[in-house]
């Protein structure tokens, strides 16, 4: 899916979960259908973070287990078939909230230029209202600190700790 | 009835130009009716937006408050203390665990608050602290993605934003959210009562029974020790003598360790 895809499903998708509707782990059986949660997810040739791209799934988008091995799953969608980490589906459809402007900005910049966005213009009218200029300093100083990790180095942790779909 | 079909789009369109157009909104007497007609559609607007309320708030809305609720958070704990190893070393576990969260419309950020207390709090729309204490206290990467796993699945399932939808106040929210409003109560309401919610009387035990065993699971499909929470939570109760404040707005710990798996501890890092 292209960038300007992304950005378009990001305007019409704001992804949130429903109260217990949508596990963030769970195991899964062969035959169960699952739902993919994010607004895109790659399907791929073999189990392996490494793998080529088989197709991609949108956000929401049924998926059945036909085989699981380990942390991956190879599942079917109308796109085709291929692998699929088991932290990137949920047991149960993910549900909408209604989109906003924000969202079209967020969507599909969380994973590139994390932690840009400063605090909210209403909560800034609340910091100055409630004299909290010390608090609001703190978290711009949060912000400012987390916009220096790059989706990089969080792939990289990744990978060096075994986690995610770089899980052995 | 044609005729009023026909009339009512032409009278809303001069009202609608009138609105717009200073030069109309001159006419004598048209500028009352313009106003009235405002405060009705402003009206209508909070109506329709707390009707939405079985669907919930918007992202933009969540982010709003999560964020002022945020500065109380910081503002009661001590303010953040700026170390920039240990805030990345947060981050980059909290990041990694929030790839798998539901939520993929949040910018997560992980902070530590300059406390002696130990505990841990998450703010609507993404943001999550933990004490300084609490971060000391945890030995391992296992068990700080188990703590940071709990916070997270809080924001996940909208646990604080249910609180609000449960009230009233979305109309007021939404109206200064979109920046047209100077009412600031409705907001300031659904600000307090979030903090209040997690900065005094604690969430209600239930949900915090599920946000351990969700985190439990989000630790564990991430690759993290399953048994992370649990070993912070058991050393919390071997503590000889434990600080003032342990997790005061969560259920006591050993009501929290019946309710975890007998996960075995992680191994230290």
């Amino acid at each position: 899916m292209k960038r300007t895809q992304v950005l378009q499903l990001g305007g019409i998708v704001a992804l949130a979960c429903g109260t217990a509707l949508c596990a963030s782990a769970a195991a899964f059986d062969e035959g169960q259908k699952v739902w993919s949660k994010h607004y895109e997810t790659t399907l791929l040739a073999e189990p392996g973070p490494l793998a080529g791209a088989q197709s991609s799934v949108g956000f929401a988008e049924q998926l059945k287990i036909l085989e699981a091995r380990g942390a991956w799953l190879r599942v079917r969608s109308d796109e085709g078939e291929g692998w699929v980490f088991e932290g990137n589906v949920a047991a149960d459809k993910p549900s909408l909230p209604p989109a906003t402007a924000l969202t079209t900005l967020y969507a599909a910049q969380t994973d590139t230029v994390a932690a840009a966005r400063p605090l909210a213009p209403a909560a800034e009218d609340y910091a100055a209202r409630h004299g909290a200029t010390a608090a609001q300093a703190d978290i711009d100083w949060i912000d400012a600190e987390t916009a220096r990790i790059p989706a990089a180095d969080v792939v990289a942790y990744m990978s060096a700790n075994k986690k995610g779909e770089y899980r052995e | 009835m044609k005729q009023p079909a026909l009339l009512a789009p032409l009278l809303a369109l001069f009202l609608g130009l009138a609105i717009a157009h200073p030069a109309l909104a001159q006419i004598p007497g048209l500028g009352e009716l313009t106003d009235a007609i405002e405060k009705v559609k402003k009206t209508a607007d909070d109506t329709a937006r707390i009707a939405k309320g079985a669907s919930g708030l918007t992202l933009e809305e969540e982010v709003a408050i999560g964020d002022a609720v945020a500065l109380a958070i910081v503002g009661r704990y001590g303010g953040v203390w700026r170390d920039p190893a240990a805030t990345q070393r947060v981050n980059l576990i909290g990041r990694v665990l929030a790839r798998y969260a539901t939520r993929q419309d949040l910018e997560w950020r992980f902070g530590l608050l300059d406390s002696d207390a130990v505990n841990a709090f998450s703010a609507p729309g993404g943001r999550v602290f933990i004490t300084r204490a609490l971060y000391e206290l945890a030995e391992s990467d296992d068990e700080l993605a188990g703590v940071l796993a709990h916070e997270i699945q809080h924001i996940d399932r909208r646990h604080a934003v249910h609180i609000i939808e449960r009230g009233e106040l979305l109309g007021g929210i939404s109206s200064l959210v979109a920046d047209n409003s100077a009412d600031f109560a409705p907001y300031e309401a659904a600000v307090g009562q979030v903090a209040g919610e997690i900065l005094d009387k604690g969430f209600d035990p239930r949900v915090e029974y599920e946000a351990d065993l969700d985190g439990r699971a989000l630790a564990a499909v991430t690759g993290f020790a399953a048994g992370g929470l649990r070993a912070v939570l058991v050393e919390i109760d071997s503590l000889a003598g434990p600080p003032a404040e342990v997790f005061s707005t969560h259920p006591s710990t050993e009501a929290r360790l019946q309710k975890l798996p007998q996960d075995p501890p992680p191994s230290p890092n």
